[in-house]
């Protein structure tokens, strides 16, 4: 479903539960008294940031829809481009139960379009005080951050973990969520359901992946008491489409691929099992990904803590998964927030190595080839951080944040490098100023 | 991709622009003037009294019920008034900066959206008088029979 229609849904519905005389709600008599309680807002966001490495051939993405590549950046030891962004929202209340909401964000992508900058556009109704209902395209609500990624004035750091967040293809979901909530005696929960599907397109080492979802879904548990927020989180999707570069290695033109060679008799059981178990591995198709997450958050005004931890799986090797967690302290002095944060990730793989002969082979470069790219999707690093938030105004902070990473060699999923590099231990200093607003 | 950064860069200083010429907290009241704060709903609110947590949760949007059960509908004052900074400062020792931050999260997640904002504690006693789900804050001197008071901050 395009980003127009959405617009073209919520402008009839708008119509039909609004305008229509038939359907209208009845103007409650404090609207006579005050204009604000129904209307429109424009409101926004913004960051300038610039960032600067210690490292050549290795440069660092805030997230997967990002490609360093296209804009140079390998060749600089400094960018503006990673973590500047802007944000616009409209928002129309039409009553106390029924918003409209439309939000573009204008950041580095590989490919800017209306259709990768359109955050949202939905409506959200709420026919009683426990019930919320929302269509059109919302945010992907599986973790802590996920739906706020783009904040940068709404958290402390200056950008969420890339370890957790910078490789998850999910930005948000164009269908519908249910959101419950229930009071307790000190605390209030939250059950949300998310179902639709995603469609970006991306690449991968230059080469586009059209990332279509099928079945995604993502259920949330939330529980709000006090100054204390803890979240447990599901999550379940595959892809509709296969990425290029694996059809390719499946099914060769002028050579064999691994389809053919699981197909001829006359191979070995070690080599058909392998091109077997390749086949299997390297693809991207109705692959099932799942992600399963924890989080805690504490603020009490003057001590900042946040943590998660997660588990991804995958039922194809090539697609990145594993464990990641983070953990992050700060405290408030004044307008200034020091704070430091660590973050890891394993990959869920083991490092593929060749199980059978293959050098009789004419097409014996197959073997190396699929495990090399399964290799180079695994994620394996931590990042230290370092960084404080000034916050100098009502509504606009300065931070300065400093990253000590290492990467493990075959685990710079997270990463993008040329050559040889991902093949050996490496570490990468990164530092970023960044201005954020909100108006 | 360039241009559009250069663009998210100008179009921000202009807002870094407007924000350094834009006094940080309105003059309107002034924070000496505001001895006591009373948070006040509708008369026919059947709840009597509430706690400093309770409405608390209410104004961060985490409690959207009253405790009786009723819907919840919130009425702020100004972002940057002095009335709202006293009032969240007495409530729950959040200032104006930690206090947009918060709502930051939660309107541009949506997971909510701002309460309406009124145009002073007149217009917000008016509102709470016609609206039988409404809560609201203002001085305690803008107090009268048509409202009533379930928290008093000092």
């Amino acid at each position: 479903m395009k980003p127009l229609k959405y617009l073209i849904f919520a402008f009839i519905l708008f119509n039909l539960i609004w305008i229509n005389p038939g359907t209208r709600f009845e103007i409650e008599p404090a609207r006579l008294y005050a204009d604000d309680l129904s209307g429109l807002k424009i409101s926004g966001y913004g960051t300038i940031s610039t960032s600067f490495d210690d490292r050549e051939f290795i440069c660092p993405a805030r997230d997967i829809g990002q490609s360093p590549d296209n804009n140079k950046r390998y060749s600089k030891d400094w960018s503006t481009l990673m973590d500047s962004r802007f944000g616009l929202q409209a928002h129309y209340r039409a009553n106390p139960d029924l918003d409209f909401v439309v939000q573009g964000v204008l950041r580095d992508q590989a490919y800017v379009t209306f259709k990768n900058s359109l955050e949202s556009a939905y409506f959200a109704f709420r026919p009683n005080s426990w019930l919320e209902l929302r269509g059109g395209r919302i945010g992907y609500d599986a973790f802590l951050m996920s739906d706020t990624r783009n904040l940068g004035y709404a958290y402390s750091w200056v950008r969420p973990p890339v370890e957790f967040y910078g490789w998850i293809p999910i930005f948000h979901i164009d269908g519908a969520d249910t959101t419950f909530r229930l009071n307790g005696e000190d605390s209030q929960w939250r059950f949300r359901l998310q179902a639709g599907e995603q469609g970006l397109m991306f690449p991968i080492d230059k080469v586009d992946f059209d990332s279509s979802t099928r079945g995604l879904h993502a259920m949330t548990i939330s529980r709000q008491s006090g100054d204390i927020l803890l979240k447990a989180g599901y999550s379940k999707f595959s892809f509709k489409n296969e990425f290029a570069l694996f059809s390719n290695l499946h099914s060769g033109e002028g050579y064999r691929g691994l389809e053919q060679l699981m197909a001829d008799s006359t191979l070995s059981s070690e080599i058909l099992e392998e091109a077997r178990y390749l086949r299997d591995n390297l693809t991207f198709k109705d692959i099932d990904i799942t992600y399963l997450t924890f989080g805690a958050s504490y603020d009490d005004g003057d001590w900042i803590l946040q943590g998660e931890i997660a588990q991804s799986t995958s039922s194809a090797e090539v697609f990145s998964h594993g464990r990641m967690a983070y953990a992050a302290l700060g405290y408030r002095i004044g307008d200034f927030t020091p704070y430091f944060m660590f973050s890891a990730i394993r990959a869920g793989n083991d490092i593929r190595k060749p199980l059978a002969d293959w050098s009789s082979l004419e097409e014996s470069w197959l073997q190396s080839q699929s495990i090399s790219i399964i290799n180079t999707t695994r994620m394996d690093q931590d990042t230290l951080s370092f960084g404080v938030r000034w916050d100098f105004h009502l509504q606009a902070a300065l931070k300065f944040q400093l990253d000590a990473t290492k990467m493990h060699s075959n685990g710079y999923g997270l990463y993008f490098s040329k050559g040889e590099t991902s093949y050996v231990d490496s570490r990468i200093t990164l530092g970023t100023i960044s201005m954020e607003v909100m108006f | 991709m360039k241009r559009y950064i250069d663009f998210i860069h100008f179009i921000i200083l202009i807002v870094c622009c407007y924000m350094y010429l834009t006094p940080s907290i309105c003059l309107a009241d002034s924070k000496e003037d505001i001895k006591e704060i009373a948070v006040v709903v509708n008369s026919k609110n059947p709840i009597v009294s509430l706690t400093s947590k309770q409405v608390s949760d209410i104004f961060l949007s985490r409690r959207r019920t009253f405790p009786s059960g009723g819907a919840v509908m919130v009425l702020e004052q100004e972002r940057d008034g002095a009335i709202r900074e006293k009032f969240f400062n007495l409530l729950n020792g959040m200032n104006l900066k930690r206090l947009n931050a918060y709502w930051t999260r939660l309107q541009f997640s949506g997971e909510i959206q701002p309460p309406p904002v009124m145009s002073d504690s007149v217009a917000v006693k008016n509102a709470v008088k016609d609206n039988i789900n409404a809560i609201g804050y203002l001085p305690s001197q803008y107090v009268d029979e048509s409202v009533r008071v379930v928290l008093i901050l000092k």
